[in-house]
């Protein structure tokens, strides 16, 4: 871990920091996700622990089984602005989606604005993130060049309620939870 | 889902023990009662008590591990102890310890560790052929079948601590359900008849060997005198052999040993002997005294047409007057599985229901008779008593 610390530079002293800007992004992209998983009162894993990398791999952990989790945290796109958001997704991650035997999900955390300083604000009434989460289920999407997250899917705790019922799916329960039984 | 702790657990653990197989994992939610539904792409819902645990079809070791996390949450047991539940359950794992007074970390002279395998294997062995027939020396007639079953076992890894090699044994799958079902008469008094399945001979071999290493502590190196006649009979009566006593000499007899414990942990699968030690521990220093029990068993004649032990399989009083009720043992007598029906007067007929309840076999003493056509059994048991109890005349 502490090979993928590096010193800011530019902070006033005294400079306190260990994470560079990618790994902050990431790790503020993944306590946005624990935070979620947390209020539905779901048990999330990190699967892989790199201070310095965008993306982070993780598991829900379902009453039944896990789903697999891909977080992207970017200050490129804003919360409110067009219908999608497009992220390049490497060739080997679909062949891995795709192999994959329960549901995986691309989460894409938007920080708006992109100023370190301002993800969260202290107003009276309680602490505000400025960031809002999207997901796409990509383990059956198609590769293509991206990933098209839909805005119109903002993850909540009830999301995760969604995804439970698809990972009940995976093992033969049908929604509602009537089917299956013999 | 259970806290960091849990969770960092699951790495340790199956860090250091192999992952359990997906047939491991279902013979095992199977037999500890959840119920298997209709499979979906992935696997199946396995569910108990309103929980649901989703169960792959095919290997996966990262759902193997959720279904593993999930099993021990369920069953508010430490993740390590479910894994080890999981693979053993239809194993019997003896644990041979060598209390080694020998100080460098973690090890044993090699001649040791090599004299404990070879004699241990060997004990096995011999134990393995007096549960197919009891004799006080076995010398070149080992038993094809019971070597066979030997064969069979296998070495774990070594355990830390003392120095601990576990040996184990796989049993058969039990076939159904245990039949065992509650009786309706308490008192054991009214009309009744009740049957159980046979004990697996790989178990019968297992529980031969816990109960040789008994018989000597107890009758050769507890009472600390040169071994009886009479008590090479009852070595023999519960498979203790000349060739078994002489591997365990050859144990206590290296310098490094302090002490030599045999425990077993029976598979949870198939009912276990719920009084039998767990664990026999002997001193080195008792290693004349089984050396002279040894010479003793070759020198020794033993008829053992009059004894034979085994579990008890049925149990039938049919009628409220009969002052009898009647057990039947299942066992291997002179080489052959059979099944000799004891009769019992009914105090000691109400014990043999505790006996069975607490899976203890038992060993019977008496004229077996053979009617064509008919089971052997015994009318007038000379004694009868669980196995694990000695009887010093």
């Amino acid at each position: 871990m502490m090979s993928g610390m590096t010193i800011p530079r530019q902070l006033d002293p005294p400079d306190i920091a260990t994470l560079g800007a990618n790994g902050a992004k990431a790790r503020f992209g993944v306590a946005y996700l624990r935070s979620i998983c947390s209020q539905a009162g779901v048990g999330f894993t990190e699967t892989s622990i790199d201070e310095d990398v965008l993306a982070i791999d993780g598991k829900i952990e379902f009453a039944v089984a896990d789903a697999r989790i891909q977080v992207k945290c970017t200050g490129k796109f804003k919360i409110n602005g067009g219908q999608t958001a497009t992220w390049p997704a490497d060739s080997h991650w679909w062949s891995k989606w795709h192999g994959c035997k329960v549901p995986v999900y691309f989460v894409m955390l938007v920080l708006d604005p992109d100023d370190q300083p301002r993800w969260v604000q202290h107003v009276p009434e309680g602490t505000l993130h400025r960031a809002a989460a999207f997901w796409v289920r990509v383990d059956q999407m198609s590769e293509s060049s991206g990933i098209v997250v839909p805005k119109n899917q903002r993850l909540t705790a009830d999301t995760l309620h969604e995804w439970a019922a698809d990972v009940d799916a995976c093992f033969g329960l049908q929604a509602g939870g009537g089917g299956g039984v013999r | 889902m259970p806290a960091l702790a849990c969770r960092l657990g699951v790495v340790a653990v199956f860090g250091e023990q192999a992952i359990p197989t997906v047939n491991e994992l279902r013979s095992y939610m199977r037999f500890n009662g959840w119920n298997e539904q209709s499979p979906g792409p992935t696997g199946a819902l396995w569910t108990r008590n309103g929980k649901r645990i989703g169960v792959p079809s095919e290997p996966d070791n990262e759902l193997i591990a959720g279904v593993v996390k999930r099993l021990a949450f369920a069953e508010q047991r430490d993740l390590a102890d479910v894994v080890t539940s999981v693979k053993y359950l239809l194993f019997d794992v003896t644990h041979l310890r060598a209390d080694s007074d020998y100080r460098y970390a973690d090890a044993i002279p090699l001649e040791t560790g090599a004299k404990i395998v070879n004699s241990a294997r060997t004990m096995l062995r011999a134990t393995a052929t007096t549960a197919r027939w009891e004799r006080a020396h076995i010398g070149s007639n080992y038993s094809k079948y019971g070597d066979d079953v030997v064969a069979q076992a296998l070495m774990g890894h070594t355990q830390k601590g003392s120095y601990v090699i576990p040996v184990l044994m796989p049993l058969p799958e039990p076939e159904g359900a245990d039949l065992h079902q509650p009786a309706l008469d308490l008192d054991h008094e009214q009309v009744e008849f009740h049957r159980s399945p046979s004990e697996p001979f790989e178990r019968r071999v297992i529980r031969t060997f816990a109960q040789s290493m008994q018989a000597v502590k107890e009758l050769v190196v507890d009472p600390a005198r040169e071994p009886r006649a009479d008590d090479m009979h009852e070595l023999v009566y519960r498979g203790v052999s000349r060739e078994f006593c002489y591997a365990l000499a050859g144990i206590l007899k290296q310098r490094s040993i302090g002490e030599f414990e045999a425990s077993v942990d029976w598979a949870q699968a198939v009912p276990a002997p719920a009084t039998m030690p767990r664990s026999v521990t002997i001193d080195s220093e008792a290693e004349s005294l089984v050396s002279k029990a040894a010479d003793k068993l070759r020198q020794q004649k033993v008829d053992p047409s009059r004894v034979f032990s085994g579990t008890i399989v049925q149990l039938r009083h049919e009628s409220p007057d009969d002052p009898f009720g009647e057990i039947a043992i299942s066992t291997v007598r002179q080489g052959h599985a059979s099944e000799i029906l004891v009769r019992l007067r009914m105090p000691l007929y109400q014990k043999a229901w505790d006996w069975h309840y607490q899976g203890r076999a038992v060993l019977v003493e008496g004229t077996v008779r053979r009617v064509p056509g008919k089971p052997l059994r015994v009318d007038e048991p000379f004694r009868c008593h669980p196995v694990d109890e000695m009887f010093l005349a």
